[in-house]
């Protein structure tokens, strides 16, 4: 179980988030919520061990991250808003450096497996600059999968993405949840609504709402948009 | 698991890749042999040829100052325009890893861009009768030179914010650790040996004469070591530990 206790993080001066708990069970996909500058990247630049928390405490199974130190990165499958791909390999090469990066280059099937679930086949041989936006953020999404990690972090993933390709991107979803907690923040509620089992809306660095979604996550989600 | 050797491997690919699939290194490569070689020529023209050895000899040694830090950075500095600083961060991977792959890519670099100007010396052996053992004696100090300064240039990069500010820094850096010889000069006593025996210049000046010290060597090893130390102790502060 992830769980996150009264986490705050303040840059200077400035609280960025402030006050923020939750707790997800394995095997749920947590919907993260709200505006631009509500703090969502913040949250997951936090949970991916990129920030540390000011105060509060951030644990997996019970152990903190501040006493795993940089083992916590070995749960940690992030990827963040901008696609960051190496605009000169090609899909192929790139998803096996970043494999070498996290220690899995066993996983080559893996790769493979990655290829196909996230319809990069025919772009695999393809220098990753000359992609449309589309496939780069697929090429980031698949990244993140690459070593089985139990924390996956996910920041706007279908921005940029068409209908079908969004539609396709929650399929996978659906099908990688297994025992893992997969947090994808989003300015569309329609688009994660349909995967996610639960949601947090996030408005000024705060958790405004949180919940199991249901019908009323539009209407939860509109208010706090509202009140802003 | 992470396998250094295969880690650093994959990082210094990676580089490799960025570096000849985009114009940077054979503008610099190409730049460099065509500056070198255009002011060898008027040189050779101007003096005579032991003498144009020497000064096109502080003349790379120059543009290395340059040149390196600028290559050895620029990985990092793309790294963190695309993102892809994050995603490497919040991996296991130790960060000692990163930054001795990154500092073997700007050695690779340095090596390219010094065996363009290979092109001179052939040149000089074809016209002229050159001493090949202060030539042999004056690349080994330019890779020396070379590898403290891609260590500087790695840390520039990982303090500094852009590309600019970082190549500002390291050649600041680098700078002073030039003009602490001249320096040297106007004090006296233990204040200006010790200016003296830390200033580049005063390390490369062996090399120059065909002569390899061992002190000459061990000063760029021990710049090498303390910038990389300082990047790896910077970037862990930042990391979960």
């Amino acid at each position: 179980m992830l769980t996150v206790e009264s986490v705050s993080v303040s840059m200077g001066d400035r609280r960025i988030i402030d006050d923020v708990s939750f707790s997800v069970e394995k095997g749920t996909l947590i919907a993260l919520l709200g505006p631009n500058g509500a703090g969502k990247t913040t949250v997951l630049r936090t949970l991916a061990g990129i920030l540390t928390p000011t105060i509060g405490t951030i644990a997996w199974d019970g152990n903190s991250m501040a006493s795993m130190g940089r083992d916590w990165y070995r749960l940690i499958g992030y990827s963040p808003d901008r696609s960051p791909v190496v605009p000169e390999m090609t899909v192929l090469e790139y998803l096996h450096f970043i494999a070498e990066i996290k220690g899995a280059p066993s996983q080559e099937n893996g790769v493979k497996d990655l290829i196909d679930a996230m319809s990069l086949s025919e772009v695999q041989t393809t220098r990753c600059g000359l992609l449309s936006h589309g496939f780069r953020q697929r090429v980031s999404v698949a990244q993140a999968f690459l070593s089985n990690a139990d924390i996956i972090l996910l920041d706007e993933p279908t921005q940029g993405l068409d209908p079908e390709q969004v539609v396709r991107l929650r399929h996978y979803l659906a099908s990688a949840i297994s025992d893992r907690v997969i947090v994808v923040s989003s300015h569309h509620i329609s688009e994660l609504a349909q995967v996610a089992s639960r949601y947090i809306i996030m408005g000024g660095g705060k958790i405004q709402s949180m919940g199991d979604v249901t019908a009323k996550l539009e209407a939860d989600y509109l208010t706090v948009v509202g009140r802003r | 698991m992470i396998h250094p050797r295969r880690t650093i491997q994959a990082i210094v690919f990676r580089d490799w890749i960025s570096m000849t699939r985009s114009p940077v290194l054979w503008v610099a490569t190409s730049g460099i042999s065509a500056i070198v070689g255009l002011i060898f020529c008027l040189i050779v023209n101007a003096t005579h040829q032991s003498d144009a050895l020497s000064i096109m000899e502080a003349i790379i040694g120059f543009i290395l100052m340059i040149l390196v830090p600028a290559l050895a950075s620029k990985p990092i500095i793309d790294d963190r325009q695309i993102g892809l600083e994050e995603v490497v961060f919040a991996s296991s991977m130790p960060t000692s890893i990163w930054v001795i792959a990154r500092w073997i890519s700007g050695m690779v670099a340095t090596t390219l861009v010094l065996a363009a100007t290979l092109g001179i010396v052939v040149a000089v052996g074809w016209f002229g009768n050159p001493d090949l053992g202060k030539i042999v004696t004056a690349y080994l100090g330019w890779i020396a030179m070379g590898s403290a300064f891609a260590a500087i240039g790695i840390w520039a990069a990982v303090i500094g914010r852009g590309a600019i500010g970082s190549s500002l820094v390291s050649l600041g850096v680098i700078l002073c650790l030039w003009l602490l010889a001249p320096l040297s000069v106007l004090t006296s006593g233990r204040f200006s040996e010790l200016l003296r025996e830390t200033s580049v210049v005063h390390h490369t000046y062996g090399f120059e004469q065909g002569v390899v010290v061992g002190s000459d060597i061990l000063y760029f090893v021990v710049l090498t070591i303390v910038f990389i130390g300082m990047t790896i102790i910077i970037l862990n502060a930042r990391r979960l530990e």
